[in-house]
């Protein structure tokens, strides 16, 4: 029996394969390196984190309800706008993008796991002591940062104790979201299944490639940016300070160098589970694949160029100025690009209206709106009026709330089927989508009328003449606050096979559905593929026994 | 009898990125990534510098583990009476080689050793087993384990080994080089 495995233990082969199945208990979440185990993680961890920068928002709405000082002091207000900003952004969006690729991209590409599946294991787990010391500072001397998210010195530089703790805590948002966005563009290149050329990618798969391209682009400008503040403040450098010949308005450009980048690392998965969505729930196939992916590089390519719009009132040279007006205008066309798709692709389609495409749609006539305010603020001119107004508030909250949350939400809808094996309620699915949609609109359509008439973002106090807009803006935070626990309770139950929910869905769940994560049982089972993608012999490549096939894969 | 296919199988793990591709990608996010950090480098801003090094490193490695895995094959070449399993890595030669008897290798799928664990895909002979398929999905293996129980099915009835009833000495060869 000894030789027996010896002769087991002694065969040659070095993979790196999941060899265990899940542990029991809290072991199998910490050790896991499941890239459906971790990407449940990263779910859970994002919409704890949307949770507690929800209710951070409801402290900003409830200060905001009336004007005057009514709940908390100033400070503690500009702490909460500031962590809102951070929580959601790093804590929320990006973690809910890095989970629904973990889910989906493997099964996707029609391969088994992530390329790196223990790096997997610590970019997530990075995650939890990074937002807990970030979070921790809140009761530290000195309270949390309060000088917005963008961190901008000088102002970020009077923060008490928390400033280290700040930095430390970007740091490890950044490693993990490299490590994450190393592992989906390793996977994506070198794991598609064989016939799954790029051009032949879900554009799921597609805008998350481009995401990774940007994220591995740009996180080392904000790691170095925020380096600087720190050894400004402790290490008598002077990148950023003026009294020792640095420049403050240097960091703010290259801040927005990483900023912009970073807003359509934000959006461009969502552009991704759109086009994924409207064809199954419109029966039809993608109208202009190739000119959406296309369209979204293009995207990618004008971030870079465009950051100055977010400074146009700190003063730059005229033609500086008509550049960054006229570079992010013509963001227009690739983003009208997509829009005319998603419309077209609806065009005379047979058209049903189940909860993950009210999302879908709603994402694409909100998202839309964004755009449109987004083009009035990158008119320098008009700019300098709007600028650190409730403007600007509205303007990327409506692409970022029913843009890429709405996106998120819709992913969610349309794959638990698949990750549960049980279908969700769609009657409460629809009430939560009518509540959200209006909710959200009375939340941030008001704040566009408060803007314009001068009301200036991050002041717990304001002018009387914006009190009705404000609470109109406060009722809506409040109601879309509550209706997100529907979903999340419509969620638990398909997870937890609450109020009866029973397994028993078919393999393609949505009739209308097209992809290799439909071809996989429901729920998927914990390693895919059990079915392997459907490819002809000639482009397999995992075993062959042709003569033509050796010629190509013979030992040297 | 029929005379025995000889053919060979070369089981490899998918994969869609030749090193010229992973190359031409490193290329692609270097260039403009050192480039950015060399303006700002060259405006005084050198702290990007190392950060973007560090992560085009990160992503370097990461291209290279995935390439080195890309290599891996086990080659089953079924020759006469003779069975050859050679494990190695394209670019490396051969890493192990068991050379067994034909009809008296079995293919046997075991379930993994734990719940959810993959199947196992073994050829067995004379109490020493091998695992092969590892870069396999479970169908896979179940596909190829058919293809193998095909090929391994008896020939010819004059062997030695038949004639007594047993199967002869295994024998393994380490032909990895330097060991």
């Amino acid at each position: 029996m000894a030789h027996h495995d010896h002769a087991h233990d002694d065969h040659a082969h070095d993979h790196d394969h999941e060899h265990h199945g899940p542990e029991k208990g809290i072991m199998r979440w910490i050790k896991t390196t499941n890239h459906k185990d971790l990407g449940t993680l990263y779910l859970f961890f994002a919409f704890t984190m949307f949770f507690i920068g929800g209710l951070m928002s409801l402290v900003i709405r409830a200060e905001l309800f009336h004007p005057g000082l009514q709940f908390v002091d100033p400070e503690f207000f500009n702490q909460m706008t500031t962590m809102h900003a951070l929580v959601m952004i790093f804590g929320g969006v990006m973690p809910a993008w890095v989970g629904l690729a973990n889910w989906m991209v493997p099964m996707m590409i029609g391969c088994s796991d992530l390329a790196l599946p223990r790096i997997n294991n610590w970019g997530f787990w990075i995650l939890p002591f990074a937002f807990t010391m970030l979070l921790g500072t809140l009761f530290m001397e000195g309270g949390s940062p309060a000088g917005g998210w963008t961190m901008y010195p000088p102002l970020v530089l009077q923060t008490g104790n928390a400033f280290p703790f700040l930095i430390f805590a970007v740091h490890l948002m950044g490693i993990s979201s490299i490590t994450g966005a190393i592992n989906v563009a390793v996977t994506i290149l070198n794991m598609r299944a064989p016939g799954m050329s790029l051009l032949k990618m879900p554009l799921f798969v597609w805008t998350w490639l481009i995401t990774a391209y940007l994220l591995i682009a740009v996180m080392p400008v904000l790691a170095g940016a925020v380096t600087m503040l720190l050894t400004d403040k402790y290490f008598l450098t002077s990148f950023f300070t003026a009294a020792g010949g640095g420049d403050p308005v240097m960091f703010q450009h290259i801040f927005w160098f990483f900023g912009h980048p970073e807003v359509y690392i934000l959006i461009l998965p969502a552009f991704g589970i759109v086009s994924t969505i409207i064809p199954t729930f419109a029966r039809k196939a993608l109208f202009g694949y190739d000119s959406m992916v296309y369209a979204v590089a293009s995207i990618a390519f004008l971030s870079f160029i465009v950051w100055a719009h977010h400074m146009f009132t700190v003063g730059m040279p005229l033609a500086g100025e008509l550049f960054f007006m006229f570079a992010t205008m013509l963001i227009a066309v690739p983003t009208g690009v997509k829009v005319f798709n998603w419309v077209a692709t609806m065009w005379k389609g047979s058209m049903t209206f189940e909860s993950p495409m009210l999302f879908a749609l709603a994402f694409v006539f909100l998202f839309t709106i964004g755009g449109f305010s987004g083009l009035m603020l990158a008119i320098t001119p008009v700019d300098f009026q709007y600028h650190d107004t409730y403007f600007v508030v509205a303007h990327f909250h409506y692409v970022l709330v029913p843009g890429a949350v709405f996106a998120i939400l819709a992913g969610v809808y349309y794959w638990i089927p698949k990750w549960t094996g049980r279908m969700y309620s769609e009657k409460w699915g629809k009430i939560h989508f009518w509540l959200s949609a209006i909710f959200i609109n009375i939340t941030f359509f008001p704040q566009h009328f408060a803007g314009l008439a001068g009301m200036q973002r991050r002041v717990p106090d304001y002018a009387v003449q914006f009190v009705d807009w404000n609470v109109w803006s406060t009722i809506g935070a409040f109601g879309f606050f509550l209706a997100q626990f529907i979903f999340i309770i419509n969620m638990l139950a398909c997870c937890y096979g609450w109020f009866g929910r029973k397994q028993g869905l078919p393999d393609r769940v949505w009739e209308g559905a097209h992809g290799l994560e439909w071809t996989v049982p429901s729920p998927a089972p914990y390693h895919t593929f059990e079915e392997p993608p459907v490819v002809s012999d000639n482009e397999l490549t995992a075993a062959h026994d042709s003569v033509d096939a050796l010629d190509h894969h013979k030992l040297s | 009898m029929t005379a025995p296919v000889n053919t060979r199988l070369v089981i490899g793990p998918n994969a869609s990125l030749t090193p010229r591709q992973a190359a031409g990608f490193m290329a692609l996010v270097s260039v403009p990534g050192l480039g950015i950090a060399g303006v700002f480098a060259a405006q005084g801003f050198w702290p990007i510098f190392p950060f973007a090094g560090l992560e085009l490193s990160a992503l370097g490695a990461a291209l290279w583990v995935s390439l080195r895995r890309n290599r891996y094959r086990e080659v089953l070449s079924f020759e006469g009476g003779q069975l050859a399993v050679e494990f190695g890595s394209l670019g490396s030669g051969v890493g192990r080689r068991l050379v067994w008897p034909r009809t008296w290798t079995r293919a046997v799928l075991e379930p993994g050793r734990r719940r959810n664990d993959p199947q196992r895909l073994l050829l067995m002979y004379a109490g020493r087993r091998v695992e092969i398929g590892r870069c396999l999905t479970d169908d896979e293996r179940a596909a190829l384990r058919e293809r193998i129980k095909e090929l391994l099915r008896p020939v010819a009835p004059e062997g030695a080994a038949a004639a007594v009833g047993r199967g002869p000495e295994p024998s393994t060869q380490d032909l990895c080089s330097g060991e």
